[in-house]
């Protein structure tokens, strides 16, 4: 793929995403003349853009949403929810395309005629005007104009007219050029043979070989009159051209505007405070100078005004590049630009593969240090002398090395905001549907974590979202009903703790109802009656992660939420993460996913049973305790010890592994507390180990078969660590 | 500062390329240094501060990139003027350019024309005092 | 007469109807260059314009008739 097209790739997903914020934002505030502002200049570049791969169909679907957009700016529509619906869809159909071209390298089939659909609906929803009739494809022609006949005839509705005359036209007395003439207002004729040309010997000067082509900006009724003559031989439509994507006059610009424009792309530029100071800087005496060249004492007058102002400055000196193209005054200083930095996730990457660069830089100075200590030994140096050297290098080396694994880790590294992003989306559309009135309100997006956690996060975050929405919020009458605001909130919050990552997803809702789901439990089998009974309220509501319990469509009608949450479970589970639920019924319920901050390296709590060492996740640990033997309920096998007041079932590590029963004689148990995103149980073990972090492989070959282990580490020394999955265990 | 002749330190490892480009901003009044590499450059930069840079990309040792990137951080050359030129007219060149510290690009060949119109304008000289000093 | 032969070069003046076809044809037929003047034509038969079309005949006077100038004189280069 060519670079200019990846960049477009890129931008246009930008451009949507920025589209995309805008209209929210327009929706909840209808008269918010910056969210139009905002939503048409991302439409109009994204027009530009698509303009310069000559993707006809997208120019037109762009150039659609955007005449909505100047209809709603000059006051001829409203921003109705049908319209924006219009609006959402235009751009959720740009965001397949973009996919499209960037995995395929074109637009999918039928495009064109999707695009036509897309303008029709947008012009009905406008209200005003009547849509066209659709056009059949034989006019696909009028899409395929070249930027010169789109310059006269672009961006308008016309009359098309396709003019096959008949062969044997010359000998009923019809000259169709002629004919042509006689169409008013025309913008476009072109003129075509119908086959290519034979040997002039061979060409019969008295059959017609030629056919018609033409735009007119006539009425319909018009040019069909010109051609009463010859019905069958013509096809007439009105159509909307896509405008020229172009400027309608290219404008020569001279030296001085383009080297001034230059300058105002320099300021635009991202980079550390350090670069940008050095930017502007130099282009503030750049522009100074270019002033002076040309005796522009006023321009250079303003320019100190707003020189210490980078946004300013910015401003001012693209309108300085304007001002000899017909722009704005160039003496006004512009109004400062909203600061809205473009997403450069290239740029980001190329200042970290920097810092990787100097790293290994700084690791060959260090390493050429060894040469010279070999040197020193052959030519016998004393050993103090020796290992002092060595050391001093050693700890060169070690602190670099440090560095460098940090620095690759980083480059894993990204903000949650990635999976924020479709929230706002979501809920809006799903609170539109349901006829509920929610308000979202995310915080911690800056919040960051690996690439990897970032994608398991996603689904699950939706899911749980989405859960909210469609059972835990009431409908405004009901929550009226219950004396709470109209108008529900979502909180999705991020935040970064000891154990790693943490995203939580609470709402004001209805809460769950702890009787439901205990006897939904039940009558599926998933749990036993009197178990079930004797669950705490917070214990029950925890249920609803079994496997089992939320896959029937049947528990959408428990007041609380259900769809998924197994899923949910597993997926965070699998990255090594954890899920805790709380609610309270009437007043919402709270999720949180809590997980490990990077999947390479896992954060273990190592335990010695059996003469062996064991690893679990640490995000699954809860507490550890020593339990006087005394203290262990048993009831024939099962045992189990009462923890903050509930019932916690004990499990021996030694049984679940098969191992020999432990024969020592100890007066207190070593219990490891398991939270199993739900259900806390005690696991016995022989000894707890210290914390290690340690990178998890996954087992392979015949062992990825064994059930019950998460993966091996090789520990510091050398030691073989087996890292159980406990849920697969019990 | 009208009556002081600019200073353009061209910084190009092809002779031919320094000798067309001393010989068309000399004929304008510009006096004209040259550094056949990054880093020669560099060194003439800090002995005498120009007040135009024009450099070429591709050269042994330190290139274009790399020499405006330095030049950056030092205080008392961070805000000359800096021309690029190069045989590459694609997009990303440009940015790279702009963002190692350009101030405008070239690509080659360069209009005499052109080249000392850029030279004027960006040390910020009228079309009158073209011959004087 | 609507169209003068002069060389390699058809003049054609004023409206020039269907008629004069054949003729054009027979002039047109085996020469390698065609020349057009178009100056003061007015009207151009869609016969005569698709021999012209064929033998790739350049115009080298423009029309002064806007319709011609426009969207036919274009086409004969």
């Amino acid at each position: 793929m060519n670079p200019l097209f990846e960049q477009f790739v890129i931008e246009a997903r930008e451009l949507l995403d920025a589209a995309g914020a805008a209209l929210l934002r327009l929706e909840r505030e209808p008269g918010d003349a910056g969210a139009i502002n905002d939503l048409f200049r991302a439409l109009h570049t994204l027009k530009g853009a698509t303009g310069l791969f000559d993707m006809a169909p997208f120019t037109r679907l762009v150039h659609a949403g955007e005449d909505a957009l100047m209809a709603v700016r000059e006051g001829r529509a409203a921003v109705t929810p049908e319209l924006a619906d219009r609006l959402f869809q235009l751009l959720d159909l740009g965001v397949r395309w973009v996919d499209h071209l960037d995995a395929e390298g074109d637009l999918p089939d039928g495009a064109d005629a999707v695009a036509r659909e897309r303008e029709t609906l947008l012009r009905a929803a406008l209200g005003g005007e009547k849509a066209v009739e659709a056009p059949s494809g034989a006019f696909s022609w009028v899409d395929e104009l070249t930027e010169a006949e789109r310059r006269t005839a672009g961006g308008r509705t016309v009359t098309a007219v396709m003019y096959d005359p008949h062969p044997d036209c010359f000998f009923t007395g019809d000259d169709p050029l002629d004919l042509c003439r006689k169409i008013p207002d025309l913008l476009l004729l072109r003129i075509e043979p119908v086959e290519p040309w034979p040997e002039l010997s061979a060409l019969d000067p008295y059959r017609c070989a030629l056919r018609f082509r033409t735009l007119s900006a006539a009425p319909k009724d018009d040019v069909a009159r010109v051609f009463r003559s010859v019905p069958d031989q013509v096809r007439i439509a009105t159509m909307t051209v896509a405008g020229a994507v172009t400027a309608p006059e290219p404008v020569v610009e001279g030296l001085a505007e383009s080297i001034l424009r230059e300058q105002a792309r320099i300021l635009a530029l991202e980079g550390t405070a350090a670069e940008r100071e050095a930017r502007r800087a130099v282009v503030l005496r750049t522009v100074r100078n270019i002033l002076t060249a040309q005796g522009r004492e006023a321009d250079r007058a303003a320019l100190d005004r707003v020189a210490e102002t980078p946004e300013a400055l910015r401003g001012f000196v693209e309108g300085l590049a304007d001002a000899r193209t017909g722009g704005g005054a160039a003496s006004v200083p512009f109004a400062v630009p909203a600061a809205a930095p473009a997403r450069r996730a290239l740029r980001v990457e190329a200042e970290r593969m920097d810092r990787l660069m100097s790293l290994v830089g700084e690791l060959v100075v260090a390493k050429s240090r060894l040469p010279y200590l070999a040197r020193e030994a052959r030519e016998g140096q004393s050993f103090e002398m020796l290992a002092q050297g060595l050391k001093e290098t050693q700890g060169q080396i070690d602190a670099i090395v440090g560095e460098l694994q940090a620095a690759v880790l980083r480059l894993r590294v990204l903000p949650l905001s990635r999976v924020f992003e479709p929230l706002p989306r979501l809920v809006r559309d799903a609170a539109r549907r349901l006829g509920k009135s929610v308000e979202l309100r995310l915080s911690g997006e800056e919040t960051q974590a690996d690439k990897d956690i970032l994608d398991v996060l996603g689904e699950p975050l939706l899911h749980l979202v989405r859960n909210s929405l469609d059972h835990g919020i009431e409908t405004p009458d009901a929550r009226r009903a219950a004396g709470k605001p109209e108008t529900a909130e979502i909180r999705v919050s991020a935040f970064q703790d000891k154990n790693g990552v943490v995203v939580e997803v609470a709402d004001d809702g209805a809460g769950i109802d702890a009787g439901a789901v205990r006897r939904k439990a039940v009558e599926r089998g998933l749990i036993e009656a009197d178990r079930a009974a004797a669950l705490t309220e917070e214990e029950a509501v925890r249920l609803v992660f079994l496997p089992g319990l939320s896959t029937s469509s049947g528990v959408s009608d428990l007041s609380g939420r259900g769809v998924g949450m197994d899923a949910v479970r597993a997926a965070v589970e699998q990255a090594g993460g954890r899920v805790e639920i709380a609610s309270q019924r009437g007043h919402g319920t709270r999720v949180r996913l809590v997980l490990p901050l990077t999947m390479m390296i896992t954060r273990v709590m190592m335990v010695e049973t059996a003469g062996a060492l064991y690893g679990f996740p640490v995000t699954l640990v809860t507490g550890m305790l020593r339990v006087r033997r005394g203290d262990i309920r048993a009831v024939k096998r099962a045992e189990s010890i009462v923890l903050h007041d509930a019932v916690v079932p004990l499990l021996r590590l030694r049984r679940l592994l098969g191992l020999p029963e432990d024969d020592r004689a100890v007066g207190t148990e070593a219990v490891l507390v398991v939270d199993l995103g739900g259900q806390t149980v005690g696991l016995v073990v022989d000894g707890f180990r210290e914390r290690a972090d340690v990178v998890l492989k996954p087992m392979t070959g015949v062992l990825a078969r064994l059930r019950g282990y998460a993966g091996t580490a090789v520990l510091g020394d050398g030691q073989l660590l087996l890292v159980l999955n406990l849920r697969e265990l019990l | 500062m009208n009556n002081d002749k600019r200073r353009v330190l061209v910084v190009d490892d092809a002779v031919t390329v320094r000798a067309y480009t001393r010989q068309v901003l000399e004929a304008d009044g510009f006096v004209v240094d040259e550094a056949i590499n990054g880093i020669d450059g560099l060194e003439h930069a800090m002995a005498n501060p120009p007040d135009l840079l024009i450099v070429d990309i591709n050269m042994q040792k330190m290139d274009g990139y790399a020499m405006l990137r330095v030049l950056r951080q030092e205080p008392a050359l961070r805000d000359v003027p800096a021309v690029m030129i190069s045989t590459e007219s694609k997009d990303s060149d440009r940015e790279q350019a702009r963002l190692a510290g350009a101030n405008w690009y070239f690509v080659k060949p360069v209009k005499p024309k052109d080249l000392s119109e850029a030279a004027r304008l960006l040390t910020g000289r009228s079309h009158e005092d073209k011959r004087e000093g | 007469m609507p169209i003068r032969f002069e060389d390699d070069m058809a003049v054609f003046e004023g409206a020039c109807a269907v008629d004069e076809a054949m003729e054009l044809a027979g002039w047109l037929e085996g020469r390698e260059r065609v020349r057009v003047d178009l100056g003061r034509c007015t009207a151009l038969h869609t016969a005569l314009l698709q021999l012209l079309m064929a033998a790739r005949a350049a115009v080298v006077v423009e029309p002064e008739d806007a319709f011609l100038k426009t969207w036919v004189a274009p086409r004969l280069r």
